[in-house]
């Protein structure tokens, strides 16, 4: 409906002053870009990772609810397949689409996230280490 | 009738199924069926049997006297001998002995009967004498007393030589009773058998019915009783229906009603927070802004419960164990401690968003009172269950059922951050059941609060047909 932004009622007034202080700023320079993936379901490995729900099936198509944080570094990994990203670079990635926590470490995320989806957490299959200091998301992703 | 039952309710003898009582009256009215038999008609059948045997003894004892008189005297006694039988035995004898008749009934009726059949012989029959261990016998002027039951027939051969004839009647009666007795129990048991199964069907349907009762007590969702089976049956379980339906459409109305007027007051609310933005007093303006808060934060708890009672949210497979780590972890990252101890994974099938809001009000509960919460997922005995510990000063034992009650606070603290709507419980325990399982409180071992979840294994217990 090209709205930026809402309020449910019953709202505080000066939160609509900020929120519509906050729309007028953002007008200015160029729009955000984040919203490209919203609406996209991506496939690897059997796995059904939908970006618009914030949902991932495994396999069998059994939901594994993640949270904010754990959904956000594995759809940075999806949308990068097969690429070295080191923790700065993940830090970018994740940063900026969801205002959630990022108190803990990505290592923490990461091992959560492997505990979650690898068959064995050990042996990682989907997300490896590299050596030099990164990780490395080895499924082939596509796109539906 | 009623008394009866009471009375034979305590008795150890009398059983407690239906199933059970049913075989029971019907082997206690064979019972009843076969002694009335026994004693109406045993004596008669008894009766026949012996006369039609006694028939049957006097034609030989003709055809045996013709035999002999068509024969001569040296072959006399190699055939009395050969004519021997353990039913009829004959000899020669040279007096005709005396017999009086001792304790049989119906001796009179046999000797008749005899002599019928013994017309042939004419007068040549002496006089017929029964021999029963009551009876005394005289013999060769002798009294003897005989140690079987049987007809003693003398026919006279010569002047002085006498045929005497024993019929036996020890083979004719007890073989009838045995099988009787036999057949009795025969029929007995086939009672047992086709009566158990029988008894079995007709009763399984009031076993699901008593589940069926129980589980609308836990959750008006439930699906409905199949409407099959004998027509009281039916009758019973489409009242059950639709007294569940009626149930449920009131609720359904409550709930409705609940939701409307949140809704509404929502409006009134907003008009108040706006114009309470004009008071100019610095100090009641904040004191008005947060009461006014503190009712949002009601009206919006009281709307989401209304609306998850609503709600269908579908079933679907998903992994419980993540689903409970996701919800630790989210405490996790935000500072507090919650562990979880369980599987890695755990497929089942529910509704995801009213599990994981379940929990999440279980654990802020467990965090907001009890600083810390311990989660752990087991599964024994094709039950699943999830326990929550915390380490806060637990719940009063007389308190513990009130909990679960919407609005129910036990801490009457007007701070939100600690006191709450009191709603937490409410909505995780509907959901909980709406899921097929139950919820209890308990003292945690240590300190602290326990609640106990416990999930059907095979999920959809409450969607399937029973």
């Amino acid at each position: 409906m090209g709205a930026d932004d809402y309020l449910a009622k019953p709202f505080n007034p000066r939160e609509l002053l900020a929120r519509i202080k906050a729309v007028l700023r953002r007008t200015g320079p160029a729009p955000r870009p984040e919203q490209a993936y919203q609406g996209k379901t991506l496939h690897f490995a059997g796995w059904r990772l939908d970006l618009a729900k914030r949902e991932l099936y495994s396999p069998d198509g059994v939901l594994l609810p993640l949270t904010a944080g754990e959904f956000d570094l594995l759809s940075a990994f999806v949308e990068h397949p097969q690429r070295v990203l080191n923790r700065e670079q993940l830090l970018d990635l994740t940063k900026g689409r969801t205002a959630t926590v990022f108190d803990r470490s990505i290592d923490v995320q990461l091992s959560r996230l492997r505990r979650k989806i690898e068959t064995d957490p050990r042996e990682p299959e989907l997300i490896k280490t590299v050596r030099s200091g990164g990780y490395i998301f080895t499924a082939t992703v596509t796109q539906s | 009738m009623r008394r009866r039952t009471a009375n034979l309710h305590h008795s150890r003898l009398w059983p407690s199924g239906i199933a059970g009582r049913l075989i029971g009256l019907l082997i206690l009215c064979l019972c009843a069926v076969q002694i009335v038999t026994w004693l109406f008609y045993a004596h008669n059948r008894a009766q026949y049997s012996l006369s039609r045997f006694t028939l049957a003894q006097a034609e030989r004892i003709v055809a045996t006297v013709e035999l002999l008189e068509a024969t001569p005297t040296e072959l006399h006694n190699p055939i009395l001998r050969a004519l021997n039988s353990p039913t009829l035995q004959v000899s020669l004898t040279t007096g005709q002995s005396h017999h009086q008749d001792g304790g049989w009934p119906h001796s009179e009726e046999i000797k008749q009967t005899l002599r019928q059949g013994l017309r042939g012989l004419g007068d040549r029959v002496g006089v017929i004498g029964i021999l029963s261990p009551w009876g005394d016998v005289e013999q060769n002027g002798q009294r003897v007393f005989p140690t079987r039951r049987g007809i003693v027939v003398p026919v006279r051969w010569t002047d002085d030589l006498w045929l005497e004839f024993v019929i036996s009647l020890d083979s004719v009666t007890p073989g009838w009773r045995i099988r009787l007795v036999g057949q009795f129990v025969f029929v007995v048991l086939l009672i047992l058998v086709i009566g158990g199964w029988a008894a079995h069907r007709l009763t399984r349907p009031l076993t699901r019915f008593a589940a069926a009762a129980d589980r609308l007590g836990v959750d008006v969702h439930a699906p409905p009783l199949p409407e099959r089976g004998a027509r009281e049956l039916r009758q019973a379980a489409r009242a059950f229906n639709r007294m569940q339906d009626r149930l449920r459409r009131l609720i359904d109305d409550r709930t409705q009603m609940l939701a409307a007027i949140s809704h509404d007051l929502r409006t009134a609310l907003t008009r108040l927070q706006l114009r309470t933005e004009f008071i100019d007093d610095q100090q009641q303006r904040q004191k008005a802004l947060s009461d006014l808060e503190e009712m949002h934060a009601m009206l919006s708890a009281t709307l989401s419960f209304a609306r998850d009672d609503m709600a269908a949210e579908a079933r679907s497979p998903l992994d419980l164990a993540v689903l409970l780590q996701t919800v630790c972890d989210d405490w996790m990252d935000a500072g507090q401690s919650v562990a979880y101890q369980g599987p890695d994974h755990l497929t089942w099938v529910g509704r995801p968003t009213a599990l994981r809001r379940a929990f999440a009000n279980l654990i802020d509960n467990a965090v907001k009172y009890g600083q810390q919460a311990t989660v752990t997922l087991t599964e024994a005995d094709g039950a699943l269950s999830v326990t929550i510990g915390d380490r806060g000063p637990g719940i009063p034992a007389a308190l513990r059922g009130q909990v679960f009650t919407p609005f129910f606070r036990l801490e009457t603290s007007r701070n939100r951050e600690t006191g709450g709507v009191g709603l937490g419980l409410a909505v995780a325990r509907t959901a909980i059941r709406r899921h097929g399982g139950d919820m209890a409180l308990t003292d945690r071992p240590g300190g602290g609060l326990l609640v106990t979840i416990t999930l059907p294994r095979v999920a959809g217990d409450t969607e399937r047909a029973g």
